[in-house]
């Protein structure tokens, strides 16, 4: 009879600790799943982000990005502006600014060319620059009755990392 | 399939019946002229009939009470008061009539005394015992198989006793006792027959429809001559039920005390209540522990499957963390990202980007049917936040209204032309004529998304 007892209350304690642990450990695997869920999702941001690196590496090599430092990087928009002097009038629309480590800058060009072939050479000499970068923001052609006048909008860019970096 | 043992303990021994259950039928495997030892009365119900020659039997009326230990109480104390008795009872009761302030009851009682004196049953094996009642109530078990629903009167004598119990159906309404011996006249058994047929029929009252014959009276031709001429009812011998197997008539007699047990209703159990709680509780230990047992199994199955599914999952956020690791560690190792130039390639990345895909001449190729089919006055490139467009300022005189309205018609085809086969949008800013001078003056805006 004790002995039925003692396996009574042995078998509803074991019972009772089994569904305790059941449930524990249904609660566990729940978690888990959603630390794996977070995981998987780091791990796409971080496959992403390896992606843009890539992507950023074949552009630094194509354009063989320079790294340059804030007073270079000043001197390449100063020297920018300089040579496009040779070629135009040059109006400061805005003098040159810093922001988020990039120096800015905005001029207008003006010119009136003598033919067609001038009009394309003088458009050559200003693109293709990446040091500085020169962005054409405003081309405006203009006939009048003797002559054809141009007039360019230009923001140029030029961004610096700081010294020691 | 169930075991069964039922034991009739009488003053010289015993004899005891093992049987096994197989649904409504019963199979009789041995029988025995003792009482068994504990061991073979491991793992069977336990019936016992215990041989008295004095039954208490008394009609009580106590008050309506619901409470079943405050209702034996006061029949306990109606008893005691109408017969004076000192000695503690086991009493069961059986409910005769219902009236709105009292209540009747049928009380049968054997001495304390004796149940606790019965050496067959230790303390242990009293809580396995299902049924602890009087032979002369055992008998009825048989009077109701025999007899079902009609009231029977049944004689049964063996070599010490003669017993005689009237019972309709579960209902045991008169049982008495008398002892015997081998060379007693048949004449005195006759009275005694005879004597209580007329107490039961006439002083109680109890109208008789069938009387049984059984043990060794079945084999006294006498005695049945005699209740022929006393009864008026049927008289009958047992035999053999059907649900009773591998026991000839002969030997049904023999046994008919505890085999009477098979059909007994358990109400006439004797035991004393705790006992009989005791034996609830220990059943129901009992069964809870298949039950309980059975669940553990079934959880711990469980259990073992949501384990191993942990650990597997455990295991594949493992291999994924440290994947992850990996991956980490080589994107930190970019020369780019050791250095802290990301942001600065970035954002140069940016400005390359901006300066290419935002450069308003690049809408040129596109418009180049315009620009052939319009002089304009001026030509505006622009670049937007996501957009470029060129801005035509268009000012011509023509010769005719026709040629006029050629002119506007032939620069609409044109834009049309470019919104269908370049995807650009194209907007007419102004437009006005002066038809006296045939002079058109338009501002035309055509638009590209990047």
């Amino acid at each position: 009879m004790r002995l039925r007892y003692g396996l009574y209350l042995l078998g509803l304690f074991m019972t009772f600790l089994a569904l305790f642990e059941f449930i524990r450990f249904g609660d566990l695997r729940e978690d888990l799943s959603r630390r794996s869920s977070d995981l998987i999702r780091l791990r796409g941001d971080i496959l992403r982000k390896a992606e843009d690196l890539d992507r950023l590496k074949e552009l630094v090599r194509k354009y063989e990005v320079p790294v340059l430092e804030r007073e270079k990087a000043l001197e390449a928009v100063i020297s920018e502006v300089e040579r496009l002097k040779k070629f135009f009038n040059v109006t400061v629309r805005r003098d040159v600014v810093v922001e988020n480590n990039v120096w800015r800058m905005d001029v207008d060009l003006s010119f009136v060319p003598k033919d067609r072939s001038d009009l394309v050479s003088k458009m050559k000499a200003i693109g293709g620059s990446i040091s500085p970068v020169v962005h054409v923001s405003r081309v405006e052609i203009r006939q009048r009755a003797d002559r054809t006048e141009v007039k360019i909008s230009l923001r140029i860019y030029q961004p610096f990392v700081e010294a020691g970096r | 399939m169930g075991g069964i043992v039922s034991v009739e303990i009488t003053e010289g021994g015993g004899r005891s019946v093992f049987l096994k259950k197989a649904g409504r039928v019963f199979i009789l495997e041995k029988a025995l002229d003792e009482i068994p030892d504990k061991d073979q009365l491991k793992g069977r119900d336990i019936l016992v009939s215990y041989h008295l020659q004095d039954l208490l039997m008394e009609r009580v009326e106590v008050p309506p009470v619901k409470d079943p230990e405050t209702l034996e109480v006061l029949i306990k104390k109606r008893i005691s008061e109408a017969l004076g008795l000192s000695e503690d009872y086991l009493l069961i009761y059986r409910l005769l009539e219902t009236h709105r302030d009292r209540r009747a009851y049928r009380v049968f009682g054997i001495p304390r005394s004796t149940y606790e004196s019965t050496d067959l049953i230790d303390e242990r094996t009293r809580l396995r015992v299902e049924l602890f009642t009087p032979s002369l109530i055992s008998l009825a078990g048989v009077s109701k198989i025999v007899g079902g629903d009609l009231t029977v009167f049944h004689v049964y004598m063996d070599g010490s006793r003669l017993i005689m119990t009237v019972s309709r159906g579960d209902e045991v309404l008169y049982a008495r006792s008398v002892p015997v011996g081998v060379g007693d006249a048949e004449s005195l058994l006759i009275e005694h027959v005879s004597m209580t047929y007329i107490f039961v029929a006439q002083r109680q009252n109890i109208p008789v429809d069938l009387v049984l014959v059984s043990g060794l009276t079945k084999d006294k031709d006498s005695v049945l001559e005699n209740l022929l001429g006393t009864v008026q009812a049927g008289i009958a011998t047992p035999v053999v039920p059907a649900n009773l197997r591998n026991v000839t008539n002969d030997r049904f007699h023999d046994l008919l005390i505890p085999l009477g047990n098979l059909f007994l209703s358990r109400e006439y159990d004797f035991s004393p209540r705790e006992v009989r709680e005791k034996r609830w509780f220990f059943k129901v230990v009992t069964r809870s522990l298949y039950l309980i047992y059975s669940l553990l199994i079934l959880l711990s199955v469980l259990l073992g499957v949501r384990v191993y599914e942990f650990l597997r999952d455990l295991r594949d956020y493992e291999n994924q963390r440290d994947l992850l690791v990996t991956r980490a560690k080589a994107f930190r190792a970019e020369k780019i990202i050791r250095e802290g130039r990301l942001d600065y390639y970035r954002t140069y990345a940016d400005l390359i980007y901006r300066s290419r895909s935002l450069n308003p001449l690049n809408i040129l190729k596109d418009v180049g049917p315009l620009l052939s089919n319009i002089k304009a006055r001026s030509y505006t490139f622009v670049s937007g936040k996501d957009s470029i467009a060129l801005v035509l300022e268009v000012d011509r005189t023509f010769g005719s209204l026709a040629d006029l309205t050629m002119f506007r018609e032939k620069v609409l085809k044109t834009l049309d032309s470019l919104k269908r086969t370049r995807g650009l949008t194209y907007r007419i800013d102004q437009e006005t004529k002066d038809l006296e001078r045939n002079r058109i003056r338009m501002v035309i805006r055509v638009e590209r998304k990047v």
